[in-house]
């Protein structure tokens, strides 16, 4: 037997021993693995700790990683349906749990963790996904002091988004009915609680967008850290930075922080807090009223001092030739204003008029003017518009045809295309 | 047509303004001085009797309905 000869020739030559019929082919033999594992109810529904490795989030929305711990590792992949449910962003290095069931990649005989859900551990998923969002957006720079708006001091317009079920609702119109009921509150409503709040939330301030407001207040009343985490949405966050109009982030109570906070042009610890920036309170403006009315009588009172005095020391001097003098000195300064007025728009009168020839020599230039002197003419149609085509008229047609001094009606008896 | 608070308030102030330089006429300070309190009691009447007015937004986006 040739020791160099191919596989497929060293078959042919050698006889078959009888025991290759009951051979596996390497499919069968997966077959089988796959078929036990799936069937041992042990790998299913396991729960596995390990520290997630070569992350790859794949463009169909699957996740791969491997699970390892000091000795051993394991293939591990996210199916989209369950991917899109995690609630962080998988990275390397994390400490994770993942619940799943052991399975058997058949193309490479290699078995894997289907993994239905995975859990970052120690910090909590909550923590660690709002952290991601808070750094993503620190890093595209929305959350800067710099882009951070002034409130107007006293809005005419205030946009409230929030829901009616929530205290918040009633907590801001009650300030604002108490500090300043001058201003008009337009109210877009919106679920401030589940999946389905950020993409209304999204649409309701994209609402007050066009709706000439001021300022605009999100508001929620108090909650679990569950009931807020909408208000974590990376999404409703950017839109709360393109915002056009300032907003006020007015979510839970004093201790509750969410992104919308980060990104907000200013952050009010209640909803109530919320209506106490944007307005100002009546009460004291009506003090400061006051203080300006005792102004005015002040300076009036300043006034007369004034005039009592000139009128005591003037007594003397006030002749009827003084007066007289008075008013000739008047008159000859009302002339001197009169005739500066008239001279000033007799040459503004001279400048447009000068201005509007030039125009008018220029058109003529551009326009159909000259040529006509020269013996051409413009065909119109009904509506005055040129024909410069015979498709575009038809037997019958009335047009009129423009020469130098005047109009020709004429009716199309037919009409014939020169081929240029 | 009366004007925003803000714009009463701007007005009012005008006439402090114009009081406190001295150089009105008398008759023209009289006059400054009556706007002046009536713009004041405008300005004062309007905080006590206002009404928050709340308006609310349709779904139908456009549209809107006072409540």
């Amino acid at each position: 037997v040739p020791s160099s000869a191919s596989g497929s020739a060293t078959q042919n030559l050698v006889h078959e021993p009888p025991e290759a019929a009951f051979a596996f082919t390497v499919t069968q033999l997966t077959d089988l693995v796959c078929q036990t594992v799936r069937a041992n109810g042990a790998l299913r529904g396991v729960l596995v700790r390990g520290e997630m490795s070569n992350v790859v989030v794949h463009a169909s929305g699957r996740i791969y990683f491997t699970l390892k711990d000091e000795r051993s590792q394991v293939a591990s992949v996210v199916f989209r349906s369950d991917a899109v449910r995690l609630r962080f962003e998988p990275e390397n290095g994390l400490e994770v749990l993942v619940a799943g069931d052991v399975d058997v990649f058949s193309a490479r005989s290699q078995y894997q963790l289907v993994a239905r859900d995975v859990r970052p551990l120690g910090q909590g998923a909550w923590w660690l996904h709002f952290q991601q969002v808070r750094m993503g957006l620190e890093a595209e720079g929305l959350t800067a002091d710099a882009r951070k708006r002034a409130l107007p001091a006293t809005p005419r317009r205030i946009g409230l988004v929030t829901s009616p079920d929530t205290a918040a609702y009633h907590d801001v119109l009650r300030t604002l009915a108490d500090r300043w009921p001058l201003v008009e509150v337009v109210v877009a409503l919106a679920p401030v609680q589940g999946d389905d709040a950020p993409p209304a939330l999204i649409t309701a301030l994209s609402r007050l967008a066009h709706a000439d407001i001021d300022v605009v207040i999100i508001a929620r009343g108090g909650g679990s850290a569950e009931d807020l985490a909408c208000f974590n949405d990376a999404s409703l966050a950017r839109a709360v930075a393109s915002s056009p109009i300032p907003v006020v982030s007015a979510i839970g109570h004093e201790t509750d922080v969410t992104i919308l906070d980060f990104v907000a042009d200013v952050r009010a610890a209640t909803p109530s807090r919320a209506a106490e920036l944007v307005a100002p309170d009546r009460a004291e403006v009506l003090r400061d009223l006051g203080r300006i009315r005792s102004d005015l009588e002040a300076s009036l009172r300043v006034l007369f001092e004034d005039m009592r005095e000139r009128a005591r020391t003037a007594h003397g001097r006030l002749t009827p030739e003084a007066v007289l003098g008075l008013v000739r000195d008047l008159a000859q300064r009302l002339d001197v204003a009169f005739d500066g007025m008239r001279a000033a728009i007799r040459l503004s009168v001279e400048r447009a008029q000068d201005r509007a020839e030039r125009a008018a020599s220029a058109l003529n230039a551009l326009g159909p003017r000259p040529t006509l002197e020269r013996g051409f003419a413009v065909v119109l149609d009904v509506r005055g518009a040129t024909v410069s085509s015979v498709a575009t008229v038809s037997r019958g047609d009335r047009l009129r045809v423009v020469v130098r001094d005047g109009e020709i009606r004429v009716t199309v008896e037919d009409r014939k295309e020169v081929k240029t | 047509v009366k004007g925003t608070f803000e714009e009463t308030l701007a007005e009012l102030e005008a006439r402090v303004a114009a009081l406190s330089r001295g150089d009105l006429s008398l008759e023209e300070a009289l006059r400054a001085f009556e706007e002046g309190l009536d713009l004041y009691r405008e300005c004062a009447a309007r905080l006590r009797e206002a009404e928050l007015k709340v308006t609310e937004l349709t779904e139908a986006a456009e549209g809107e309905t006072v409540s």
